[in-house]
C-alpha cells in the first residue's frame, strides 16, 4: 500500500512497512549510519541514525514507515546527536587514521566527515585491548571495534550454521572474540567478505592494507553518501 | 524513592550512575560509552573539579543517552542527573572549582604525581637500607 511520509517538509510516496533510512535515501535524502546494511536485518546498535520522527528522536533503522508520518532530519539538535555519536565511537578505542590499513575504505572515517566532526568532544579514552593475530586470515585490532555487531550477527560457519565472531563480557568490558578453529575453515572469498563487512579497521584481512594508493580508496571514489543515496546495498 | 535530608545528593546519584555503567549491557553507542562519560564527569564533580562546562556537558551528554539509547536502561540512566541538577542546582554549584589560576579545573594534582611519590618513597626506602 502506498502512503505519504514528510521528510523535512517536502511530502513523499512510500510503500507502508518499509524502513525509513531506506525510504529517506530513494528520496535523496541521506541519513548516516554506521551499523545498518541495507537489504540486512536491522542491527540498531550504532544509534547514529537517529532522527526525529513525529518530534521524537528515533533510530531511522528500527523505524517501519507509516502514513503521516513527520519525519525531521536536517534539523539542528538531532543533527548535532548524531555528530556526537559518531564523536564517541573515536575516543572510546583507538583510531589513528593515517597509519590504519581501513583508511580511505572505513566507514567510520567516511560518516565522520559526512557528519563534518573534527575532534571528538567526549574525553579521548586510549584503551588498552590486546590484539587477536591467532586465526589464519585475520587481525583482530581490538581498540577499533565499535562493537556493531554486523561479524557477529552475519558471518557463520557455512557447514553448521554456528557463529564464528561473537562479543564476550557486557558494556565497557565488552570485546569482539573469534573462533579460530571455524574461522581458520573460511574459503578466502568469505573471510575477505566477512573483513569488508566490518566497518572499521578491527577486521583486517592478513596481508592487505594500503593497497590502493590516496585518491583512488573506495570512499575517495565514491562517497558513502553517494553510495547510500544510490542504494547500494554492502 | 525516599531519602531523608541526612543523605548526600550527589553521592546517590554517583552510585546511580555506577550502577547504570554496571549494567549497561554495551550493546547500543550512547549508553555504552556515554555511560562511562557521565560517570567520569559525576565523579569530577563529587571531588570538586568540576567546572561550569562540565555542568553543562553533563546536561547535554545526559539528554543525548535520554533521546537515542536503545533500551528503558540507556534511557534512564542520566535521569538521576538530569531531575538533581534541575532541582538542586545549589548543590552543584557548591561543588565548582574554587580554584585560583587554574587553566584546568578537571586536572588531578595528587594522581598526575602519584607516580613520582611512588618513586620517590621507593628511592628513600633504598638509601635507608
Ligand atoms: S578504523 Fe576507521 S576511523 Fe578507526 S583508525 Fe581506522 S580508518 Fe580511522
Ligand atoms: S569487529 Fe567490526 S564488524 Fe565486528 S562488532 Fe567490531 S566493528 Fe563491528
Ligand atoms: S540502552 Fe539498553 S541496549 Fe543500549 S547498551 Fe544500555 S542496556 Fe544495552
Amino acid at each position: 500500500m502506498s502512503i505519504t511520509i514528510t521528510i523535512d517538509g517536502n511530502e513523499v510516496e512510500a510503500e507502508a512497512g518499509s524502513t525509513l533510512i531506506d525510504v529517506a535515501a530513494d528520496n535523496g535524502v541521506y541519513i548516516p549510519s554506521l551499523c545498518y546494511m541495507r537489504g540486512r536485518e536491522c542491527l540498531g546498535t550504532c544509534r547514529v541514525c537517529s532522527v526525529k520522527v513525529n518530534g521524537n528522536m528515533m533510530a531511522s533503522c528500527t523505524v517501519k514507515v507509516a502514513d503521516g508520518m513527520d519525519v525531521e532530519v536536517d534539523e539542528a539538535e538531532s543533527k548535532d546527536m548524531r555528530r556526537a555519536l559518531v564523536e564517541i565511537n573515536f575516543s572510546e578505542g583507538n583510531h589513528n587514521c593515517p597509519s590504519c590499513e581501513k583508511s580511505g575504505r572505513c566507514e567510520l572515517q567516511a560518516v565522520g566527515y559526512e557528519v563534518e566532526m573534527v575532534a571528538s568532544r567526549f574525553p579521548y579514552r586510549f584503551p588498552v585491548r590486546k590484539r587477536d593475530h591467532t586465526s589464519k586470515y585475520f587481525f583482530l585490532e581490538r581498540d577499533r571495534c565499535i562493537f556493531c555487531q554486523r561479524c557477529v550477527q552475519f558471518v557463520h560457519d557455512e557447514e553448521t550454521g554456528k557463529k564464528i565472531f561473537s562479543i564476550s563480557k557486557r558494556g565497557t568490558h565488552a570485546q569482539i572474540d573469534i573462533d579460530v578453529e571455524l574461522a581458520d575453515k573460511m574459503t578466502p572469498e568469505q573471510a575477505r567478505k566477512a573483513a569488508e563487512m566490518c566497518p572499521v579497521g578491527c577486521i583486517i584481512e592478513k596481508g592487505l592494507g594500503f593497497n590502493d594508493p590516496m585518491g583512488e580508496r573506495k570512499f575517495d571514489v565514491k562517497s558513502i553518501r553517494e553510495r547510500a543515496l544510490a542504494g547500494e546495498e554492502e | 524513592m525516599i531519602f531523608d535530608e541526612t543523605r548526600d545528593i550527589l553521592e546517590i546519584v554517583r552510585r546511580f550512575m555506577h550502577f547504570f555503567v554496571e549494567e549497561s549491557c554495551g550493546i547500543c553507542t550512547p549508553c555504552r560509552a556515554g555511560g562511562v562519560d557521565m560517570l567520569n564527569k559525576i565523579e569530577r564533580v563529587v571531588a570538586g573539579r568540576a567546572c561550569q562546562q562540565d555542568l553543562d556537558e553533563c546536561n547535554q551528554w545526559a539528554e543525548l543517552m535520554r533521546c537515542t539509547s536503545r533500551c528503558g536502561l540507556g534511557t534512564t540512566a542520566a535521569r538521576p542527573i538530569i531531575t538533581s541538577i534541575d532541582k538542586f542546582p545549589e548543590l552543584y554549584e557548591a561543588k565548582l572549582s574554587k580554584a585560583k589560576h587554574t587553566l584546568l579545573a578537571s586536572f588531578d594534582l595528587e594522581k598526575a604525581m602519584s607516580g613520582h611519590a611512588e618513586v620517590f618513597k621507593n628511592l628513600v626506602e633504598e638509601v635507608r637500607k
